[in-house]
């Protein structure tokens, strides 16, 4: 359930924000005339490290990891037993500017339209739709900015006893 | 055979699947998307008058059928279940034969966003009027 949901996310990010122009950064391409980079919209690495953030700051990457669950008090039948699971992803936004400029992709604005398109979404396997639960920084590391917006998904567990 | 007070809750759980086919609950609904709309089907408490039947008692029982609307905008869905539901009941105030008497006891409608699933719940109390004879708790009168 946590990778079709985290999927769900990642599409609906791809489908809403990846080609808009407002984000997408004018890079400089082999024969030296620019070139439109779309932002990279994708999981979160499996092995992060300086060398990869770097990689993804340069473009401008939205990255989406599951952070937990939060349960509700069971409900419970004479054959059944439900629980209420408030799933708990990071949308983690990755940049080598905070502003949006001619060249440069800002985290500000990809921060604003994450938060925008997933408010209100249901992915598939939800019982409600996505709300924001916070944004933050999270990190800077060598030019590349981190920030995370944490966004909460409602989903159930269902079990027969 | 069991206390006329379960027999009156079999029956008319019998009489609720009719309103809301294989969606009818105890105490506890699951508030699940494909549980609802349903009912949940209890009793909270059972009064004894002995003061107006003599060697008997009679016992006006409140139950409750509480409505599961997916939802929290659920309020006509909700109504017209409540609608189906009181049809049912009035067309047999007996409960097959049990009781006397079936009374509305009011209504009243909540809405809660705070579960994974948004839903509007319409609580309805009913007083089933029956009558037992001292020491015979599974025969109505």
């Amino acid at each position: 359930m946590i990778a079709d949901i985290e999927q769900g996310i990642i599409a609906r990010l791809q489908a809403e924000i990846s080609g808009i122009a407002q984000i997408v950064k004018m890079m400089a391409g082999p024969d030296g005339n620019p070139v439109a980079v779309p932002v990279q919209i994708k999981s979160y690495p499996p092995t992060p490290n300086d060398m990869t953030l770097k990689t993804l700051a340069s473009a401008g990457s939205v990255l989406v990891r599951y952070t937990g669950s939060r349960y509700g008090k069971a409900r419970k039948g004479t054959s059944w037993m439900v629980q209420d699971r408030m799933m708990l992803f990071e949308i983690l936004i990755v940049s080598d500017s905070l502003l949006t400029s001619a060249s440069a992709t800002g985290i500000y604005s990809m921060l604003d339209l994450a938060g925008t398109r997933l408010m209100g979404y249901q992915p598939s396997g939800a019982t409600g739709v996505i709300e924001l639960v916070q944004d933050d920084y999270v990190a800077e590391t060598k030019g590349s900015w981190e920030y995370g917006l944490i966004i909460s998904v409602p989903t159930q567990r269902k079990v027969d006893l | 055979m069991s206390h006329v007070r379960s027999q009156i809750l079999q029956t008319v759980a019998g009489v609720m699947e009719l309103v809301t086919p294989g969606k009818v609950f105890g105490s506890v609904h699951p508030i699940t998307p494909d549980t609802m709309p349903g009912i949940s089907l209890y009793w909270v408490s059972n009064a004894a008058n002995t003061a107006t039947v003599i060697g008997g008692t009679e016992r006006p029982m409140r139950m409750m059928t509480d409505i599961y609307v997916d939802g929290i905008d659920g309020d006509e869905a909700a109504d017209e279940i409540a609608r189906q539901i009181e049809l049912q009941l009035f067309a047999d105030e007996t409960v097959g034969g049990v009781a006397i008497g079936v009374l509305d006891a009011g209504s009243r409608i909540e809405h809660d966003d705070s579960t994974a699933v948004a839903h509007t719940v319409l609580r309805q109390a009913w007083d089933i009027i029956y009558r037992t004879i001292d020491g015979d708790p599974e025969h109505g009168m």
